[in-house]
Parts: C-alpha cells; sequence; structure tokens
C-alpha cells in the first residue's frame, strides 16, 4: 500500500513538469504554425539542432554563457511548476506564492544579459541590453499588476487567490490589471512585439552566437516562459480550475492553452515595440491606469470588510 | 541513410541568405521557395546550417561571405546561385544541398578562420584572439565612453545586397557611418528591377504593365525589409508573397483585392506607427516612406495591364547613398536599421562608392 | 506548508537530467572556435566594453519604486484588515513616487532615442 502511495505521489510530481513541457511546446508549436513552418517546425529544428556543433567565439564567457541559457528554461521551471496549482493545489503551497512567482521570473534578466554578455559579441550585448531597458519598462506594471491579485484575494497564496475567484474571475473584477498583466507576458517571455532582444534587425540578438545544444536550451527556456506566463494567467485572473463539467486540472489546461493561443495571435499582428518609445507609454500610462485599478481594488476589499 | 541521416533529411535544413547586387532574381527564387518548403530563415550564421548565396560574391563580399562560412558550425552546406537562376533551377538546387545536409554536410569547420587562435593565451600583455580592447571617444552627449567597429552588411538579414556602411557606435548608438557597396564590379548585368527599362532601351517592345509590376514588386520588396526590421514578420512575409505574385504574369484583379487587405492592415497599425513616426529618413520620416511606398504600389495595381509600350528613356530613380551618412549619424541601431531600409539604397553599379 | 521541497527539487533534478541529456546527445567533441558574427567581418576590437546606457536615469527611478515594491507585498495581505488609513497611507507614498516620475518625464529621461 505504502508504495502505491508513493508512485501516486511521483506521478503528481512529474505531472508538474509534463505539463510545462507540454505547454512550452505547444506554445512552440503555435508559434511556428503562425510563422509558416508548420506543425512540426520545433520538433524538426530540435532534430536539427541536437545534431549541430556547439560554437565558441573569441575570448567569450562560456560559463557565463551556458549558465545564462540554463537560467532561462530554471527560471521557468521554478515559476512555473512550484507554485501554479495544476488543478485544485501546487507542488509547493508557499504563502507567499505570488512573490515566488515574481521572484523566479526576474531571473529572466539576469539569463538574457549574461547569454548576450558572454559571447563577447556585438549584436548579443546589443540584445541583452535592450531586454534591460524593456525591463524597467514592463516590470513595474507587472508587479502592480500581481499586487492587485493579491489585494482583491487578500493572500499571496496562489490557492487562496483562485478561492477568491469563487463569486467573479479577477479578468472581470480587475479587467485593467488582467490587460497589462497579458502585455507583460509578452515583455516577459520578449515573445511577438517585445521580442526586441532577439530582434531579427540585430541578426537574432542574445542568441546570435548559440547554435546546437545551447540553442535548443535557450529557444526551449524561451518557449517556457511564455508558456508559464500564460499559465499564470489561469489563477491570478482566469478562476483556476473552476469551471463545469471538467476535472479541475483539465479546465486549467483548457484556459492555460487559450491564453497562450491569444498571446501568439496578438503577438502575431503587431509591430515590435522599441523601448525608446515604449518606455514613456509604460510609465505615463500603464503605471498610471495600474495604481487607478490597484485604488479601486484596494477601496472595494476594504469596503467589503 | 542511417537513422541520424532520415532524422537530419526530416529536419531540414535552416538557410542563411547573402544578397548581391545583381543577385536579385535568385533570392526571389530562393526566398519562395524557402517559404514553400517551410524551412526557418535564420539572421545570423550560428544557428544556420546552410548558406545561400544569391548572385555572384565578389571581391570584398567573397572575403565576407567565406568569413560567415567559416563561422557556421557543421554540419553545413553552401550552395551558390547563378544571377540569372530560375525558379526550377534554385528548387533543384535547394534539393541537392538538402541531401547533401542530410549526408553530413561539407567538410568539417574549424580549419581555417580560427587558425590562429588557440583559445585564452596565457595571460601577458597579449589579447585573445589578436584584438585590443575598444577604444575610447566623445559620443554625442559629451561622454568619452568606448567606441566599437561595427560594419552593417554586406552579409545581414534584411539587408541590400552589397551594402556596407562602416560603422562607429557607442552602445547602441551610431556616431558616425560610411557607406560603400562591395561586390558590384560586374557591372555587365543590368539591375533587375531595370529590366523591362533596358528591354525597351535596347528596341523591344515592353508593355508599360510589365514595368508597373516590375515597379511595384520592388516597393514591396522593400517594404518586406522594412517591415521585417521594423520586428513584424507576419506582415513582412505578406508583403514579400504579394512582391512575388506581383512578378507573375497574372491579371491585377485578385492581387487589388489582396493588396487592399495588407494595406489595411499596414496602415491600420497603431504600433508601426507609433514606433516609425519621427525617425529622420531626409525627406521624409521613415512612415512616410513606408506609406508614400504602399501609395505608389496601389498606384502601380491601376496600371498593371497597360499594354502601350514603355519609352526608351526612364526617369534616373537617383542614388541615396549620399545622403545615408548625415541620417545614422546619431542613430540608434534600430533606428539605422530602420532608416536604411526606408531608403533602401540601389546597389547595383550605378550606386558605386560613396 | 506540507514539504514542497521534494516536488520542486524532483522538477529540477528532471530539468538538469533533461538539459545534460542534450547536451551529451549533442556531437561533435569541441566546439567551433570562431570570431564573433559582424556582417562577414573580424572584429577590430573586444565587444565586452562600457556600453552607452542612456536610460541610466530611468534605471534609478526604478530602483525607488522597485524598492516601494517591497513594501506593498506585505501591505497587500493586511490592507483590507487595517482599513482606509493603510489606503490613503500607502497611496500617498504612490503619489510621491509619481511626481517624481512625472519630473523626469518633463526632464525627458523616459525617451532617449
Amino acid at each position: 500500500m505504502p508504495l502505491r502511495k508513493g508512485a501516486a505521489a511521483l506521478g503528481v510530481i512529474l505531472a508538474f513538469p509534463v505539463v510545462l513541457g507540454g505547454l512550452a511546446l505547444a506554445a512552440a508549436v503555435l508559434d511556428s504554425r503562425t510563422r509558416g513552418t508548420g506543425w512540426a517546425g520545433p520538433l524538426r529544428e530540435a532534430a536539427r539542432l541536437l545534431g549541430q556543433r556547439r560554437r565558441r567565439t573569441v575570448a567569450a564567457d562560456g560559463l557565463l554563457v551556458t549558465a545564462g541559457v540554463c537560467a532561462l528554461l530554471t527560471a521557468a521551471t521554478l515559476a512555473g511548476t512550484a507554485v501554479l496549482p495544476l488543478g485544485e493545489r501546487p507542488l509547493a503551497d508557499l504563502a507567499v506564492g505570488v512573490v515566488w512567482f515574481n521572484a523566479m521570473e526576474v531571473a529572466v534578466w539576469a539569463a538574457l544579459w549574461l547569454t548576450g554578455w558572454g559571447a563577447n559579441s556585438f549584436y548579443p550585448l546589443v540584445g541583452g541590453y535592450r531586454f534591460l531597458a524593456q525591463g524597467l519598462a514592463y516590470e513595474l506594471p507587472h508587479m502592480f499588476a500581481l499586487i492587485t491579485v493579491a489585494v482583491g484575494a487578500g493572500s499571496l497564496r496562489v490557492p487562496e487567490v483562485v478561492a477568491a475567484q469563487r463569486g467573479l474571475w479577477f479578468a472581470v473584477a480587475m479587467p485593467v490589471a488582467f490587460a497589462v498583466y497579458l502585455l507583460s507576458a509578452l515583455a516577459m517571455a520578449f515573445w511577438g512585439p517585445l521580442g526586441g532582444p532577439l530582434g531579427v534587425d540585430v541578426a537574432g540578438g542574445v542568441r546570435a552566437e548559440l547554435s546546437g545544444p545551447d540553442l535548443l536550451i535557450f529557444q526551449a527556456g524561451r518557449y517556457a516562459l511564455l508558456a508559464v506566463a500564460a499559465a499564470a494567467a489561469v489563477p491570478f485572473f482566469l478562476g483556476g480550475g473552476a469551471g463545469p463539467g471538467l476535472p479541475a486540472w483539465a479546465w486549467t489546461l483548457v484556459k492555460a492553452l487559450a491564453v497562450l493561443a491569444l498571446l501568439v495571435w496578438a503577438g502575431r499582428r503587431t509591430a515590435g515595440l522599441r523601448m525608446d518609445r515604449f518606455t514613456e507609454a509604460s510609465w505615463l500610462v500603464l503605471i498610471p491606469a495600474m495604481l487607478l485599478q490597484l485604488l479601486v481594488t484596494a477601496t472595494v476589499a476594504v469596503a467589503a470588510r | 541513410m542511417g537513422l541520424s541521416g532520415r532524422l537530419a533529411r526530416w529536419a531540414g535544413p535552416r538557410p542563411l541568405l547573402v544578397a548581391t547586387p545583381y543577385g536579385t532574381r535568385p533570392r526571389l527564387h530562393a526566398e519562395a521557395e524557402i517559404a514553400r518548403r517551410r524551412w526557418h530563415p535564420a539572421a545570423a550564421p550560428a544557428a544556420a546550417s546552410l548558406l545561400v548565396v544569391c548572385g555572384l560574391a565578389t571581391g570584398e563580399l567573397a572575403t565576407a561571405v567565406a568569413e560567415v562560412w567559416e563561422s557556421m558550425p557543421d554540419p553545413r552546406t553552401r550552395t551558390d546561385l547563378p544571377p540569372d537562376a530560375g525558379p526550377t533551377e534554385v528548387s533543384h538546387a535547394l534539393d541537392e544541398v538538402a541531401a547533401r545536409l542530410a549526408g553530413g554536410g561539407m567538410g568539417v569547420s574549424g580549419g581555417g578562420a580560427m587558425a590562429g587562435y588557440g583559445g585564452d593565451h596565457g595571460g601577458g600583455m597579449e589579447m585573445p584572439g589578436g584584438i585590443g580592447m575598444a577604444g575610447r571617444g566623445e559620443d554625442r552627449d559629451g561622454l568619452r565612453l568606448e567606441v566599437l567597429h561595427v560594419p552593417l552588411g554586406p552579409v545581414l538579414a534584411d539587408w541590400p545586397g552589397g551594402l556596407v556602411v562602416d560603422a562607429t557606435v557607442q552602445g547602441d548608438v551610431v556616431q558616425e557611418a560610411a557607406v560603400r557597396v562591395v561586390g558590384a564590379d560586374l557591372g555587365a548585368d543590368e539591375p533587375f528591377w531595370d529590366e523591362p527599362w533596358h528591354k525597351a532601351q535596347s528596341g523591344e517592345r515592353v508593355p508599360r504593365g510589365a514595368a508597373e509590376r516590375r515597379g511595384a514588386a520592388e516597393r514591396l520588396d522593400g517594404m518586406g525589409r522594412l517591415l521585417a526590421v521594423a520586428g513584424w514578420p507576419a506582415a513582412a512575409r505578406a508583403a514579400r508573397t504579394l512582391r512575388d505574385r506581383m512578378l507573375m504574369d497574372r491579371p491585377a484583379a485578385g492581387l487589388a483585392a489582396e493588396f487592399a487587405r495588407f494595406e489595411r492592415r499596414v496602415r491600420g497599425s497603431r504600433a508601426l506607427r507609433w514606433m516609425l513616426r519621427g525617425i529622420d529618413a531626409g525627406q521624409d520620416d521613415v512612415l512616410g516612406y513606408a506609406l508614400r511606398s504602399l501609395d505608389v504600389v496601389g498606384a502601380a495595381l491601376d496600371r498593371m495591364d497597360d499594354d502601350t509600350p514603355l519609352p526608351a528613356n526612364r526617369p534616373d530613380p537617383g542614388s541615396t547613398h549620399d545622403r545615408l551618412p548625415a541620417l545614422l549619424a546619431g542613430a540608434e541601431l534600430a533606428a539605422a536599421r530602420l532608416i536604411v531600409a526606408a531608403l533602401d539604397p540601389r546597389t547595383e553599379a550605378a550606386g558605386g562608392h560613396g | 506548508m506540507e514539504a514542497p521541497v521534494p516536488g520542486v527539487l524532483a522538477a529540477l533534478g528532471l530539468l538538469a537530467a533533461g538539459v545534460a541529456g542534450v547536451y551529451a546527445a549533442a556531437r561533435g567533441p569541441e566546439p567551433l572556435a570562431t570570431w564573433p558574427f559582424l556582417s562577414g567581418a573580424r572584429p577590430a576590437e573586444h565587444a565586452m566594453s562600457r556600453y552607452h546606457v542612456r536610460w541610466y536615469a530611468m534605471s534609478l527611478v526604478f530602483l525607488a519604486f522597485d524598492m516601494e515594491m517591497v513594501f506593498m507585498y506585505p501591505w497587500a495581505l493586511v490592507v483590507a484588515e487595517v482599513g482606509t488609513m493603510a489606503v490613503v497611507e500607502m497611496f500617498a507614498f504612490l503619489g510621491l513616487l509619481m511626481a517624481g516620475v512625472v519630473y523626469v518625464w518633463r526632464e525627458g529621461a523616459l525617451r532617449w532615442a
């Protein structure tokens, strides 16, 4: 009996990374599909990169590059598998789950900059710095969105955030926060219109000198990040696993896939946003809008008590 | 063919295209064929496994191509498409290199370029790789910061073939820029975009519609580069598809509807307007150039079935090379790329050194 | 909190195994030593150098705001309990910061092209 129990627990534990991997693959497939490289594009590219030789540029800091490349996937894994519930409960039901998610996802800043700096090459360097500037623009509205969620729920524990949406999803109760979250999700995964750090105008930016397994892991990390950003919207704004008919885990997956598809689709429809222009809008429109949203949410929370 | 060969065949190549001044024809065919095969073009040699040189790489351009080839990791292969290559020829060439790649590619990389470089040298004053640290210079804001010498082009994605902008940069700000063209010394061919006019000049009867098509396609080709550099790959792809249709001899009717859709999408993009407005490209900002290109294509669509003969002398399109250095100085790299894409300088012999 | 560590460790272990597997499966004994990509030219100098960070002023404003965020997480937990006073205090603080943002904007630090 204890053996079977242990196997069940192991199954639950394994389910989280497996689902994350599946969502990341789904992100890659959706991306490839809209790019015109077909459904099988990501798998073909993975097979190709597995057979490709690694590179090392002159006087590169190989350790930094490898650390940066692996940090991307690690950040996505830690942000995605630990505190986001697949169904009812997350792997680690931390009292500060929302903060954990935020902290892990910020590691992307380091990951991209290390990768960009370490190659000792002009284009990756520019790409790395582009992401830092992007971080300055998106991170505050992003954090305000998360804090608004926490105020709405009165808790930083993710299952309690989900429970607080039993009456009304936060996507409806705090639409500005939801919209800002989706935009910052694109920025965090440097994807679509916020893909400047990997821009074609800088020959691929951060990833310009990556080949073979390095590029494969970098790309996997990026898609995982996009998947995590989309999946986090489910407990934070879309009522978690709540829904009729299906079990909670199924609803979680359906909603995560829907958000992912929305992000990919919207990302394809917009021209690239450069930070030398976007930053101003971010600080003068997004942050004040988020402050108003927070004020409304806090007032409601105080009044409801 | 073993398992790994079959896997490599299924995986397909990742092409890196090299445009040359007289390689427009094979480049268009290669771009269309690569899109049809669902290959994903690379923006730098690291990710690429297939180097596609469109046209003849001569002189300095040949050196640059060789350098890029040396920095491609294996398995890798290369194909050189002749300037007059037609669609079937391009398709065959790509078939051939894809098969060669599945068999392991051409040779093992890493013999030539870095032969003198043995990794980090043992301390002392010798600099790694035999190159020095960056020197410093005044920047446009009055700071003394490191200066890097960065040539933009000739081997660069979404960049006019053969164009080189020798830039000195601090951070990602271009401080100074000098413009030249490499690989255009074989001036025997006429520029691809001028072909109808050349035929008319040599006495052939060419309908005006043919020249209109060619002109519209040139604008769409430029739009493709501009939209790609502006970070909107989906719209860039649409521009290129339209460009290719424009060059096929089909009635304009279906084309007009398709272009209208594309035009609505581009004109309607607030993000694009927001990002392109106010970037000085000389006579207008980059947005102005983009919108004017749309106007030109729209006007050409109305005259596409015009059957009157083309006059023998064509108004000179003029060169934009001289204006580039002043416009690029002080621009951010992203803006510099947009400016070049908006002006879309011709690099065939007329351009020469400027 | 019921033993969150094993689950997260298992996920990390799986990740490490996957990454190691990818590197092991990839071919080539030695990475290709190469010049960085520079459009087909060799670099005249190393790219690692001080970078002209023109959004420097903005990064300081960001830091100020980011520090403030540290207070907001605990605040979010107690705001409903403490009531109106907590809202007033926090938004007075945020208002001060926003005044700084408006000043910085007027100085032109939010645009740098």
